[in-house]
């Protein structure tokens, strides 16, 4: 999932990537929602209210929601820099270092809301801050590595291509197109993983409320850990493929050394 | 040299902004606090209530309207908002202690109440003087009912 980078990605890196990453958006969204009554992973809307707040002079909320979209922007900022800076040394430690950042932001929202949060507009701003801070990290890191093919925090453009996609397969020379078809079946695929997402959240927001930000956490740590596994599973085999090539090449290296032993000893046996 | 100049002055544009912005106007949970006497409770459309099958009940000189999650309404109250975050709604007869909350980007009122029944308001408009909610329930009642309030000198 993290190791590719852009065109050396396959689909199904994309639709693993993609479902992971889109049912933990999908969960934010709603429990922010459901505890914050605000949106977390799309700010798309923020704009509009942005120039609502503007225009009837509501100073206060338009710098709030100003502060929330330039988070957004900043988390996509910050997770492409790590990409583009430390992606020559490890492109996996490149990759794995927003969500990292990503859990870290979540964890704390999860912690402090369970056991410190009084419910105070400033804590409110703060940890729903947080929270946009994550999603654009989320979202930057899944656009930068999928060479912008996977976006997973929000639907509008995942929506308007499915729209276009599937007008295109009214026509059989795109139905047959395995290319759209793989890139509709990873639409789809975060459509779904994200309204899955959400609707467990909104099931069990009355039983877990902050505890939600735990299992959200948990999912991130699963595509971590699937691809420090996958790498030392290929770690592991290159090494035991090289251990055994050098045993081969030993065992060669000694039987064209007996090889040539021999013929020498059968001269002198000659000789005799 | 130039290139990191440009992000310097773009990124201290926002941040000036943003500070502009919050010192120009006043946190609405200092608005808030303080007496609020209810001037005005109105239904926007009262066939919209019928439709959306709320139920009506009067208890003293409360006017209750409750739906499905026993959301309730007030009239005839007097607000008075405490910054500890406990909110004491008076009436003639009757006077209860519950707890106010301001969420999203500061622009809804949540009441809880001892029950576990939660009122959601939109704050449609608060400065020193006056302050109108906006009862927020179920999408197909959202908006029928509006309080407005005076602030007490």
């Amino acid at each position: 999932m993290l190791r590719k980078f852009s065109n050396s990605r396959t689909l199904e890196d994309n639709i693993r990537l993609g479902v992971l990453t889109a049912f933990s958006a999908g969960m934010v969204n709603i429990a922010s929602l459901l505890i914050f009554f605000t949106f977390t992973s799309n700010i798309t809307g923020h704009f509009a209210v942005l120039a609502a707040e503007i225009v009837k002079g509501n100073w206060y909320q338009a710098a709030v929601v100003f502060s929330w979209i330039f988070l957004f922007f900043f988390g996509s900022f910050v997770s492409n820099l790590i990409v583009i800076h430390f992606n020559q040394r490890s492109t996996y430690l490149a990759h794995a270092m927003p969500i990292v950042l990503e859990i870290a932001c979540l964890l704390t929202v999860g912690v402090y809301g369970q056991f410190f949060y009084t419910e105070t507009l400033t804590e409110t701003e703060l940890l729903l801050s947080l929270m946009l801070f994550a999603m654009g990290l989320q979202n930057g890191l899944t656009a930068s590595i999928s060479n912008f093919t996977v976006k997973t925090t929000h639907l509008t453009g995942i929506t308007t291509d499915l729209g276009i996609l599937f007008s295109m397969f009214t026509r059989k020379e795109f139905r047959d197109n395995k290319e759209l078809r793989g890139k509709a079946k990873l639409l789809s695929s975060i459509c779904i993983a994200y309204i899955t997402g959400a609707v467990i959240s909104g099931l069990t927001y009355f039983h877990m409320q902050f505890k939600m930000f735990y299992i959200v956490s948990l999912f991130l740590v699963v595509v971590i850990f699937y691809d420090l596994y996958k790498i030392r599973i290929m770690r592991y085999i290159s090494t035991s493929r090289n251990k055994s090539r050098t045993a081969r090449r030993q065992q060669k290296e000694n039987l064209a050394g007996l090889k040539e032993r021999i013929p020498a000893s059968e001269n002198v046996a000659n000789s005799w | 040299m130039k290139f990191w100049l440009i992000y310097i002055f773009v990124f201290s544009v926002g941040l000036m902004s943003f500070t502009i912005m919050v010192t120009k106007s006043s946190e609405p949970e200092m608005l808030i606090a303080g007496q609020w006497k209810e001037l005005t409770w109105s239904y926007e459309d009262e066939q919209s209530i019928e439709s959306s099958g709320i139920n009506r009940q009067y208890e003293g000189s409360l006017h209750k309207v409750s739906n499905s999650e026993d959301i309730l309404f007030h009239q005839g109250e007097t607000w008075i908002f405490y910054p500890d975050g406990k909110l004491c709604l008076k009436s003639d007869s009757s006077e209860r202690i519950v707890h106010w909350s301001i969420k999203g980007r500061g622009n809804i009122l949540q009441v809880k109440y001892a029950n576990a029944v939660t009122e959601k308001f939109i704050l449609s408009k608060l400065d020193n003087n006056n302050l109108v909610l906006d009862f927020e329930s179920d999408i197909q009642a959202r908006g029928i009912a509006n309080l407005t309030f005076e602030k007490c000198k």
